[in-house]
């Protein structure tokens, strides 16, 4: 007896549909009730447009954004922080005194994260996840994980200089924000009047 | 006197030549360096536009919309198990191998599938398998929003989502999360997934069950009866809820529960009466689970505790012992209950770039026949306590060795060296 007939006899047997059950009709219907609401407006995995990010962090007095050329030892540092190439000839970011906002991205389980980082007196002062790409992990973009960065400098090896405690089932996402972190720190150490 | 005069009138003369004629040195200079000034704005312009041709073809695109549409990665796993009582039964194997699609077709919608190879070879005269371990379509109602359908894994335990080797200790996936958890569990049906800025993340949802009919493995009793959507009967659905807590970083509290009748309205023998009758068994199969995990510093500390049930079990093995006694089968008998639990400790003991080794020891302790129907009893093999003591290197946070030693406190003729290799991309 092949496996499709048995399929249609069990079904031909019955003498309701078992479908609806109570329990589980009940379940189904509830999911579908939560899931057709109307889908949030820019509910995109967007958080927060970057130019919006970098008005915030200077207070709607945006300065002009500068430019780091990448030099073949930045390029090389950026390298070894990331375990990548660095696929950029340069990289934006705007700066007013000791304080730098940059806009970076890295990849966390297939998509990438596109990141808003403040560096003030060569400290991490603020992260923040501004476009969230991926299925699972989204735990990464909470402040409860992200106020970690707070404080954070590099360590002449270009680590952090201290344990940023991850996110269990995130674990790519966690180790792309630390890398992003590190970058970060480092870029600002490399442009021209960085404290 | 005459030549000495003539000769500095005439120096006087050169030099204060441009003064009489009107003309201002500073000037000049400033309209030089206003020049160099245009200059070099020109050739800055020029160059972000060079730049522009290189990074993105022209256009103004982020890192982010060069990404592809369809990733493709992947996980895998070579073992090696030398046992010290009986080495007859050492073996290395190519335990696994997994090819996985991510595509994205909006920013809302995804699609994410993985086929995974067993033991190398899957045939008809060889042990190995192919199976399709996921394919949902996922759609983010809202960022904290997520609606899946199609086939998934079910959030219970650790393993069972995060199965990747390098994510788990131990050569071998443990028994608690295989025998009792049947990682890698997965239904077909449809979840809703929310996180909230608390760091609670919850998860419910309708999938296809399990069919008792199919229970052939005393040892793992949910494994010995999951269909993963192989035309699955769905004529009994489940329903399953999870909670986790992430609000403290490195911390992981979580439970979740799953029930729903296995009986599948009898269907095996409604299509063929030569095999056991269930009629009149529900055979509600129920798993719970509570997890924690904690990871300060360099530590890793991860705890399970998993229970099942399965309904009208008495009912279900009266029918099997008749069976077996009129046929000459050996139909292995289904347990009223089974549980497990491990307590994990783990330590990143040496670190340097990319490369990290660390050591750990777990303990578990399970049993697939906790509690039989009155009249049948328990097959000691099916029951264990077993330590593992160990480490992983990894080369790259992705690719890691493993060894470990097991002992098996109650079934010792198991205890066995393991060695490993395992990636994931």
């Amino acid at each position: 007896m092949t496996r499709d007939s048995t399929h249609v006899r069990a079904w031909a047997g019955t003498t309701s549909c078992p479908l609806f059950s109570h329990l589980r009709l009940t379940a189904l219907l509830l999911l579908l009730l939560i899931a057709a609401q109307p889908p949030a407006a820019g509910a995109k995995g967007v958080y927060q447009a970057p130019e919006d990010f970098v008005k915030e962090v200077f207070d709607g007095e945006v300065p002009p954004p500068q430019t780091l050329w990448l030099t073949q030892d930045i390029a090389q540092g950026a390298e070894k922080i990331l375990g990548h190439p660095l696929r950029l000839l340069r990289v934006h970011y705007w700066a007013k005194g000791s304080r730098s906002a940059w806009i970076l991205e890295e990849t966390g389980k297939e998509q990438p994260i596109t990141t808003g980082i403040v560096i003030d007196g060569g400290k991490v002062a603020q992260m923040r996840v501004l476009i969230y790409r991926e299925n699972r992990g989204d735990e990464v973009r909470q402040p409860f994980f992200l106020d970690q960065f707070k404080g954070t400098g590099l360590t002449p090896d270009n680590e952090l200089d201290r344990h940023i405690d991850g996110v269990s089932g995130a674990t790519l996402s966690t180790r792309a924000l630390t890398k992003l972190a590190r970058l970060a720190l480092f870029l600002n150490q490399q442009r021209h009047g960085s404290p | 006197m005459n030549k000495k005069a003539g000769l500095i009138t005439m120096i006087l003369g050169v030099g204060l030549l441009p003064l009489a004629a009107g003309a201002d040195p500073v000037d000049d200079l400033r309209k030089t360096v206003e020049s160099q000034q245009q200059t070099i704005d020109s050739l800055k312009q020029q160059m972000d536009a060079t730049a522009n041709l290189i990074e993105n073809g022209g256009l103004e695109r982020s890192a982010a919309s060069a990404t592809p549409d369809t990733v493709v990665g992947g996980y895998g796993e070579i073992n090696y198990n030398h046992y010290t009582d009986d080495s007859s039964r050492d073996m290395m194997d190519l335990r696994r191998f997994v090819l996985s699609v991510a595509h994205r077709f909006s920013d809302r919608l995804f699609f994410n599938g993985e086929i995974e190879w067993e033991h190398a070879i899957a045939s008809a005269e060889d042990q190995g398998e192919t199976e399709i371990e996921q394919a949902y379509l996922s759609y983010s109602l809202r960022p904290e929003l997520t609606l899946t359908a199609g086939l998934f894994l079910m959030p219970f335990g650790f393993l069972n989502e995060s199965h990747e080797p390098p994510n788990f200790y131990g050569v071998e996936r443990n028994f608690v999360e295989t025998l009792i958890i049947p990682s890698t569990w997965r239904e077909g049906g449809v979840q809703l997934r929310g996180t909230t800025a608390v760091g609670i993340a919850w998860e419910a949802g309708v999938t296809t069950g399990f069919d008792i009919a199919h229970f052939d493995d005393a040892s793992a009793p949910l494994a010995a009866s999951h269909q993963e959507l192989q035309m699955a009967k769905a004529r009994d659905l489940s329903v399953y809820g999870a909670l986790n807590y992430r609000g403290v970083p490195g911390l992981t509290v979580g439970s979740a529960v799953f029930t729903g009748n296995a009986a599948q309205g009898n269907a095996d023998y409604t299509a063929d009466n030569s095999l056991p009758d269930f009629a009149g068994a529900d055979a509600r199969v129920t798993l719970w689970d509570l997890h924690a995990r904690w990871q300060p510093g360099l530590w890793d500390l991860q705890t399970v505790y998993a229970r099942g049930s399965i309904g009208d079990a008495a009912q279900i093995d009266q029918v099997l012992q008749t069976y077996n006694a009129a046929n000459g089968t050996a139909l292995p008998y289904v347990p009223e209950a089974f549980y497990g639990w491990y307590g994990q400790v783990a330590y990143v003991l040496w670190r340097h770039e990319n490369m990290s080794f660390a050591p750990f020891v777990r303990y578990e302790k399970y049993d697939a026949q906790s509690r039989m129907p009155a009249g049948f009893s328990a097959d000691a093999a099916n029951a264990d306590r077993v330590t593992t003591v160990g480490f992983s290197f990894k080369p790259h946070p992705q690719v890691v060795v493993k060894a470990d030693y097991q002992t098996f406190q109650d079934n010792s003729g198991n205890d066995r060296y393991d060695l490993g290799i395992g990636y994931q991309f």
